[in-house]
């Protein structure tokens, strides 16, 4: 099933329109059929819009705790983990009850009535009384220093920005760079380099890689080159 | 001291003052306890839902206002814009606090199950919740709705809201159906 892609309020609020969209009795049950889709939807936040992700993640956690115990009946989590998970039901009916409320409000809100009060204070009325040493050659005196201080103001010293390649970049260009030549070594990888940042960012991307089994890593001796080859290629 | 009167001096003093006045401030002008100029108000606010200026009361401050059944003339008379609409986020958050008053920031949070720094900010800067002190820790802060929020919406009487309870008695969470 395909989850929208429209903005949810907060992870309950999306809870309930998966729950909702199935028509499924908010049971132990149900809650554990949807976690892959809630999952799905968490993914994808951490991509586009990662601002509530934490609280994505709580909900997510008493998901899998449900899913879990759907699953493995005799798994012991802990009271506390299970009670704050199987407490979800009475959240998601809580949170619906507000939004309900919120309802409410947004018909007052569209009815467009209004009621206004008068901002006249008669207490404190605002009086202007300029010091007695004022005068217009003091005043344009002033405003000249005000705008030779506004000068040192707008000249801010001005720096460079560095071009920053990130550690996925580096991946991706490595991956291509196996697919297109089959084979390369860490020297001429590191000769495209143009800082030390880089450098290291090329090593980190080439440790994830191997760690991820996409790239594997050859050393011939002590301090010799480093061959990288696509993952599996020289066992064939 | 005469009823008549009371409400009478109470009406002219917040009409010069023209910003909310709490019970509490107009008990150290007026000579008489706070329990009879709370009864005052309730009968202004309850006499004046028909007129021109309608008195507003919530969490013990007095204003008066213009009455929201005559909005759209007055609009016309001001020349106003449209107002900006709220928010779900700003309103399921006004919501809690409109039933929960005065509650703190986790409370909105546990309810709503997501970070509300954003939509609190955004109501205060728009007047229609306050932050007050809570009575038990001082370190701690609660919300609640204000005369603005009355205004805003053109709520004449807090009375006049519906009642939790009665207003969501028929959500329930989806039940099984048979496919």
């Amino acid at each position: 099933m395909q989850i929208k892609t429209e903005q949810f309020e907060g992870p309950l609020d999306l809870l309930l329109q998966l729950i909702e969209d199935q028509r499924l009795d908010v049971s132990t049950l149900a809650l554990a059929k949807v976690t892959e889709q809630f999952l799905s939807y968490v993914k994808n936040l951490q991509e586009k819009n990662p601002i509530n992700l934490a609280d994505f993640l709580v909900i997510a956690a008493k998901l899998l705790v449900i899913k879990s115990k759907s699953l493995l009946p005799n798994l012991d989590l802990g009271t506390e983990e299970e009670e704050s998970a199987f407490d979800l039901t009475a959240q998601l009916l809580r949170y619906k009850k507000y939004k309900e409320a919120a309802k409410f409000l947004r018909r007052l809100d569209l009815t467009r009535k209004q009621s206004w009060t008068h901002e006249v204070d008669f207490s404190d009325r605002v009086i202007f009384v300029p010091d007695s040493d004022l005068n217009v050659r003091i005043l344009s005196q002033t405003l000249r220093n005000l705008a030779a201080e506004l000068k040192n103001i707008i000249r801010l010293p001005k720096e460079i920005m560095r071009e920053v390649i990130s550690i996925s970049d580096k991946i991706n260009h490595i991956q291509k760079l196996i697919s297109e030549k089959l084979e390369t070594s860490l020297s001429s990888l590191l000769k495209e380099a143009k800082s030390k940042t880089e450098v290291i960012v090329t090593f980190l991307a080439l440790l994830e890689l191997t760690k991820q089994r996409i790239v594997a890593l050859e050393q011939s001796e002590h301090f010799g080159d480093i061959m990288i080859t696509k993952h599996g290629s020289n066992q064939t | 001291m005469d009823q008549t009167k009371l409400k009478s001096q109470i009406l002219s003093v917040l009409f010069v003052a023209s910003k909310p006045v709490s019970i509490k401030e107009l008990g150290e002008t007026f000579e008489v306890s706070e329990e009879e100029l709370k009864k005052a108000s309730n009968e202004l606010v309850a006499d004046n839902q028909t007129s021109g200026i309608i008195l507003l009361a919530t969490n013990n401050k007095l204003q008066l206002a213009s009455n929201p059944d005559n909005s759209v003339l007055v609009k016309k008379f001001l020349a106003l814009e449209l107002r900006e609409k709220l928010t779900d986020a700003s309103l399921e958050t006004l919501a809690i606090i409109l039933y929960r008053q005065p509650v703190s920031k986790a409370e909105i949070e546990n309810i709503r199950g997501v970070n509300s720094q954003y939509s609190l900010r955004h109501l205060l800067i728009r007047g229609l919740i306050e932050k007050v002190q809570s009575a038990n820790d001082k370190r701690m802060q609660l919300y609640k709705t204000t005369l603005e929020f009355m205004q805003h919406l053109g709520i004449k009487d807090m009375k006049d809201l519906p009642n939790f309870e009665e207003l969501t008695k028929n959500i329930t969470l989806p039940q099984a159906t048979p496919n």
